[in-house]
């Protein structure tokens, strides 16, 4: 490249040889030269000295060195501070733990504060330095009410800032930098992305990013809190459900010697109180209700933070196993408080002779009780992972030499959990649709342990597998995105919002605002060179059109 | 800009008395020297010419010769010849057109303001030396432009005169201006220049004037004819005709050289030329030619040649070869000769 324009530059004087330069003179004898022979001058001359030396050539001269100093300097450039815009992008956490009690009050309090700090900041950097503010705000949801905006309005959007009974999604500010980084359209360029929140840092804040700052801002010092994390049937398995209640508990903090628990059915007013002694940080208590109903739940002395501290649960009535138990031995149903419902049952009990698979309900095929060998009995295969075979000890399914049937239920893709190795007999088995399982007898109480043991998890895990798709109804629900307001059993146990006492710090200096010079940007030389040539192409054109005769050649 | 002359009164001085020490011996012309306070004798008669002293007209002997229609025809009228004048009369024709503007310092040296070499220059300081010399002796003394549509005619009686006329040439004529003829222009038509002026030669060109012509001749054949009839007349009133022929060509063509070249001056198109030495000895050649013809229309005329130097480039330069000239002129220091 670099060639080619220095043979233009040889062709531009080559051109200007074909012009030869015609020193002008003004003479009193002028008129003689009339009267002389005619004869033209040779039009091509091949003689540097001959060359029309011009104004116009030196112009085009400097034209073709101004591209051949683009091209030598091609790889130059001139380092530049970046842009002096300072665009900061408030993102600040609304999420329920921001309503956590301080003696200087809310931690939301504590926001409007931080961000007041952060636009003092802006402030006194100089004039020259070009200030944007945006507010993003995020819970459960991002919204951005003030995309770009003045920084008094920011202020006053921070002082009416509100926080909502939700919980938070830590995620939302890391998809929101991805957004924001990948456009260019923004009308406030982001430049330091200051996250306020209550919780500890992500570990995605600390790793370095090229154009963007992040500060993540701790507001709220730890505090001590108890409160309930959640709230639960107790039981409901395989007995069914009583109308027992589990309410779980955590402190955060300093762990409180004692609570007390109360429960109030809201139709009679009758209530219940527990006092709980903490052993730990996380304890549980256990109600009995008297019957279907509202209840409120109500932690004494919760803590600063008060949306864990009671609680509405509505409750239906106990409930019992119905079962199809179609076995001639029915100690074990009424041991356990099963009724016997041959048209609606929950699961179904059937003879491995007489399988009556009707595809609807799930049915436990029992077989002709553990018929058991002198001699041990292999385990051929084992299903990895299967739930019935949670807990059991196969060596005892070797050494007691458990007999099996022959494979079955092979057109409906049977899981053999258990099979034997030498006759390839089936112990236990599995199917999903219809759903069914196979267990070699009923558990039995014979006095051996490792034998008893082994047949009772077995069918244990067989019925709680096949109960399994059953589910009683949540005792409340949680607020949402489309449903923030509390009622009723709409409640706002969040996980984790109630853990106020989190040492979180805040990663990111409010001084990274003062640096205005975020990196120095090197910008290519050879562009202004172009540009130079250009504008002596078109200096020499316009001089050539405009500047007279010293300009024409 | 034209400028008074740089030489100081006492070269001129000296000049006058160095001149006056020699005695004049051969008269080429035909006119008759002053001799201050004596009376005027007759001589003949002539017949009258335009620019003759009317006063001078013999009515009674022009009646008797051609009769009463004579009064109303000048070619009939008879003036009358004196043997002598009390005082000398010095009629300074100055060529001012364009080709006299030439030529230039080319080029001007660095840090120097470049003085006018021009012809028309020349001719200036010339026509001021003579006043110089002439105006304490009582001589009269009348600046004439030879040519032109913008007359000038000046009786020069006291040198604060010349000064006006220096101020008036520099507003008419202060610097050459290039006007390359149109193409297709015939070079020899007419100019409007070159029309003689014919002002003052009635009131101010006595018989046995001098007349002093200073050109550089590069006119046409048409104005020389002009001019070659009015000498005639003036010789004929034995007037004494001096031509002082100012030749630029040897400095144009030592600052010309050879090579590419576009020339322009007055009455020329633009040439873009590849001069040589061929070409140039054409030119000058055409020149000689031009002149010599020019001159055997006035064969009787005193001719006088100041050539430019090759190399004239400072003030100091062109003082030195104006003086040098002057000193030389011998027909111009035989104005100041004794007669014998």
């Amino acid at each position: 490249m670099i060639w080619i324009v220095v043979g233009l530059m040889i062709a531009l004087t080559v051109v200007y040889m074909l012009r030869p330069r015609f020193k002008a003179f003004i003479i009193s004898a002028a008129s003689f030269f009339e009267q002389t022979a005619v004869e033209k001058p040779p039009r091509v001359v091949l003689r540097v000295d001959a060359a029309l030396l011009s104004r116009s050539f030196w112009v085009q001269v400097l034209a073709l060195a101004c591209l051949l100093l683009a091209l030598l300097f091609s790889q130059h450039g001139i380092e530049q501070p970046e842009s002096e815009t300072v665009g900061v992008w408030f993102v600040v956490d609304t999420s329920a733990s921001m309503s956590t009690r301080a003696s200087e009050g809310t931690r939301m309090d504590a926001t409007s504060a931080e961000i007041n700090a952060v636009l003092e900041s802006l402030a006194a950097l100089p004039d020259e330095v070009a200030v944007c503010t945006s507010l993003t705000v995020f819970d459960l949801n991002l919204t951005t009410p003030l995309p770009n905006a003045t920084p008094e309005a920011i202020r006053n959007a921070a002082a009416s800032l509100t926080h909502r009974p939700l919980g938070t999604d830590l995620t939302l500010p890391r998809r929101l930098l991805a957004q924001l980084t990948s456009r260019n359209d923004l009308d406030c360029p982001l430049t330091h992305l200051v996250i306020i929140s209550d919780a500890t840092a992500p570990g995605w804040v600390t790793e370095p990013l090229d154009d963007t700052v992040v500060l993540w801002r701790v507001v709220g010092q730890p505090i001590d809190n108890i409160g309930i994390t959640n709230i639960v049937h107790s039981g409901g398995g395989v007995l069914g459900w009583q109308g027992d209640i589990r309410v779980e508990l955590a402190a955060y903090g300093t762990v409180p010697r004692q609570s007390i628990l109360t429960i109030r059915r809201e139709t009679d007013g009758i209530s219940q109180t527990k006092t709980v002694d903490w052993f730990q940080n996380r304890e549980t208590a256990t109600f009995t209700l008297t019957g279907a109903g509202t209840y409120t739940i109500e932690l004494a002395e919760g803590g600063a933070y008060s949306y864990d501290d009671s609680a509405m649960i509505v409750v239906g009535d106990t409930e019992q196993r119905r079962v199809d138990w179609q076995l001639p031995d029915s100690t074990i149903p009424a041991l356990l408080g099963w009724v016997q419902d041959s048209a609606t049952p929950e699961i179904r009990v059937l003879s491995i002779d007489n399988p009556l698979i009707d595809g609807q309900t799930p049915t436990l095929l029992v077989g002709t009780q553990y018929q058991r060998s002198a001699d041990p009995r292999d385990i051929g295969y084992f299903e990895e992972g299967n739930p019935l075979l949670e807990n059991l000890n196969l060596d005892v399914a070797e050494a007691l030499g458990i007999a099996g049937v022959n494979p079955f239920g092979a057109e409906l893709g049977v899981r053999y959990a258990l099979v034997e190795r030498d006759s390839n007999a089936v112990w236990v088995a599995t199917n999903e649709t219809p759903r069914f399982a196979y267990i070699p007898g009923l558990p039995l109480n014979t006095g051996e342990e490792n034998f008893d043991a082994f047949t009772q998890t077995l069918f244990y895990n067989a019925v709680r597998w096949l109960f399994q798709t059953r589910e009683l109804p949540a005792l409340y629900t949680l607020t949402s995105p489309t449903q923030p307001t509390l009622e009723g059993t709409r409640i706002a146990l969040h996980p984790g919002e109630g853990d106020t006492y989190q040492a979180a710090a805040s990663v990111g200096d409010l001084d990274t605002l003062v640096p205005l010079v975020s990196g120095m940007r090197e910008n290519p030389v050879w562009v202004w060179f172009v540009f130079a040539a250009a504008l002596l192409v078109l200096l020499e054109h316009l001089l050539a059109v405009f500047g007279g005769r010293k300009w024409g050649t | 800009m034209y400028t008074q002359l740089p030489t100081s009164q006492n070269f001129l001085t000296e000049y006058r008395l160095e001149a006056r020490r020699t005695i004049r011996r051969a008269m080429i012309g035909g006119h008759i020297m002053r001799r201050l306070g004596q009376s005027l004798d007759f001589h003949d008669f002539t017949h009258y010419t335009p620019g003759d002293d009317i006063r001078h007209v013999d009515w009674r002997t022009s009646l008797r010769k051609n009769g009463v229609q004579a009064l109303n025809n000048p070619d009939q009228w008879l003036i009358r010849r004196f043997l002598a004048e009390e005082q000398l009369t010095l009629f300074v024709s100055l060529d001012m057109r364009p080709s006299m503007l030439l030529p230039q310092i080319q080029p001007v040296p660095r840090g120097e303001v470049a003085p006018n070499i021009s012809k028309l220059q020349m001719a200036l300081w010339l026509a001021e030396a003579l006043t110089r010399i002439a105006v304490p002796d009582h001589d009269k003394v009348i600046w004439h432009s030879l040519f032109g549509h913008r007359s000038v005619v000046s009786k020069i009686d006291h040198l604060d005169q010349a000064a006006a006329f220096y101020e008036r040439v520099n507003r008419e004529y202060g610097k050459y201006a290039v006007q390359p003829l149109p193409l297709g222009s015939d070079p020899n038509a007419p100019r409007p220049e070159e029309v003689l002026n014919q002002d003052g030669f009635d009131r101010f060109f006595p018989p046995a004037a001098v007349w002093l012509i200073i050109t550089d001749f590069y006119f046409t054949d048409l104005a020389a004819r002009q001019l070659a009839a009015r000498v005639h007349q003036a010789q004929a009133g034995r007037r004494w005709v001096i031509l002082v022929d100012l030749d630029s060509w040897s400095y144009e063509r030592a600052i010309l050289e050879e090579g590419f070249r576009q020339i322009d001056g007055p009455w020329s198109q633009t040439k873009k030329l590849n001069l040589d030495k061929q070409r140039l000895n054409e030119v000058e050649m055409q020149i000689a030619k031009h002149k010599r013809a020019l001159f055997e229309m006035i064969p009787r005329a005193d001719k006088t040649a100041w050539v430019y130097p090759t190399e004239l480039r400072t003030s100091a330069q062109l003082q030195q070869f104006f003086e040098d000239a002057f000193q030389r002129d011998h027909d111009i220091r035989r104005l100041f000769m004794k007669d014998a």
